[in-house]
């Protein structure tokens, strides 16, 4: 006969294990949901807003030359 | 040589067309004002003249030379904004000598240039001053001088005077026109006030929605406008219209009928649909009559709001109608009821005229215009003896 203990020892091993594949697999997904998106998005802002002072500083440049 | 020619200049944003095939040519000397409601085209169209916008089609000639792609700096012309944005930490001298600075020009003749900018635009005394140090008046000269300095072949100004009060828009506009006469430098000027356009202007480019709608003298634009829209435009108060139909020998309109010759007018054809256009000072109470030596019919009218402006008082008229009885027309709303249109008239300020009073009005029939209604454009500005359209057309090339 299998002892308590031993239920015990495999059911909070299978509960730990459980957590630990799930904090896996949620970072995992966060990763894919709302890192990576993140990131895209504030390289794309950071790009825009690059392009933006640009552009800015070419039409300054460009007004400078009718001063 | 200044003078600037737009051939089917167009520019397009995305979705959105903000100068459709412009013609303008614009002669050396010429002081030419772009003016119409916000969002017309018209700062568009400065800016490819510019070089700040690059168009999407067309070509700019500047002094007989395309300068369609050529950056500002090599165009020859300097350019006034509605932002004056003088360099704080220079003061004036530096500001109005920085193009020329930029360019290398040798010291003495910058001192000189702006010698003379300084004298013309009597700002002697300012050219030590910081830009903190001066009022929005001597600013916009400051800017004006940056601009002079260089003795380009073009000035373009974009609403220069936007940001000054009332009173010093209009002690500035003099000083423009002075400045045009002793230079005599083509000046290319835009706003989206009329008054401005009318008293600077050699001729003025009326714009709408991105449409040359009449490029002409500010007298011909006011007198003969091209349509509707320049008839609406240009003039303060607006134009009255009135739309109407035309029948044998008359025109038919809810409150009032014109007579006329189908003889001497053979633009008016019996069925036509128009709308008839008549300015409030061409409008006056009947017994101001005999001053006219060809007024129309008394119209039956009803005072509604009184405006006293101090030189003059415009009245609003709501039209009573020639086949309304007394007790229909009895009140202003009933009059409104019937779908009788409304007339707006400039009378003299010693007018002892007075709020819901009955009065009878006539129109000067030598300043009546009539535009078809469908088309908006102008059918005749004189309906005793039809005259050649004023100005010229926005049409293709040339139709400057």
């Amino acid at each position: 006969m299998v002892s308590t203990a031993t239920w015990l020892y495999f059911g909070m091993g299978t509960l730990l294990f459980f957590f630990w594949v799930y904090g896996i697999w949620a970072f995992a997904r966060d990763v894919r949901r709302t890192y990576i998106p993140g990131l895209r998005g504030w390289l794309a802002r950071r790009r825009e807003k690059q392009a933006e002072q640009e552009r800015e500083s070419e039409r300054e440049e460009q007004e400078k030359q009718l001063y | 040589m200044g003078n600037v020619t737009l051939e089917h200049v167009t520019k397009r944003y995305a979705d959105v067309t903000a100068v459709d095939d412009m013609n303008l040519d614009i002669a050396d000397g010429e002081f030419v004002t772009l003016v119409g409601p916000s969002g017309c085209g018209k700062s568009t169209t400065l800016e490819t003249m510019a070089g700040l916008t690059i168009p999407s089609e067309g070509t700019i000639t500047i002094a007989g030379e395309d300068v369609t792609t050529r950056p500002p700096k090599d165009r020859d012309i300097a350019m006034v904004f509605q932002n004056i944005a003088l360099f704080p930490h220079m003061d004036v001298h530096d500001n109005m000598s920085f193009g020329l600075r930029l360019r290398d020009f040798p010291g003495e003749e910058i001192d000189r240039r702006v010698e003379r900018a300084a004298e013309i635009l009597q700002i002697e005394d300012l050219v030590d001053r910081m830009p903190d140090e001066l009022s929005g008046g001597q600013r916009q000269r400051v800017a004006i001088g940056r601009a002079i300095v260089r003795e380009p072949a073009v000035f373009l100004m974009d609403e220069p005077l936007a940001n000054l009060d009332a009173k010093l828009r209009v002690h500035m506009r003099t000083e423009l026109q002075r400045l045009h006469k002793e230079l005599d430098t083509t000046i290319i000027y835009v706003t989206h006030d009329q008054a401005e356009a009318m008293t600077m202007s050699d001729r003025i480019a009326v714009m709408n929605e991105g449409h040359l709608q009449q490029i002409a003298p500010p007298l011909v634009c006011y007198d003969q406008p091209a349509n509707l829209f320049v008839a609406g435009f240009i003039g303060s108060p607006s134009m009255n219209f009135v739309e109407g139909r035309v029948e044998s020998g008359e025109i038919a309109t809810p409150g009032f009928d014109i007579a006329f010759d189908p003889g001497q007018v053979p633009e008016l054809v019996a069925g036509d649909d128009v709308t008839v256009g008549v300015r409030p000072e061409d409008v006056y109470p009947a017994e101001n009559a005999g001053e006219l030596a060809n007024p129309t019919r008394p119209i039956r009218a009803r005072t509604d709001v009184l405006e006293p402006m101090g030189d003059q008082i415009f009245v609003y008229l709501v039209l009573r109608g020639e086949d309304a009885s007394d007790a229909e027309a009895a009140t202003t709303e009933a009059a409104s009821a019937r779908g009788a249109d409304e007339l707006l008239m400039s009378v003299e300020p010693d007018s002892d005229l007075a709020g819901d009073e009955d009065i009878e009005v006539v129109l000067d029939r030598r300043k009546i215009h009539v535009f078809d209604t469908e088309t908006g454009d102008a059918v005749c500005h004189d309906i005793l003896r039809s005259e050649a359209m004023g100005g010229e057309p926005a049409g293709p090339a040339g139709g400057s």
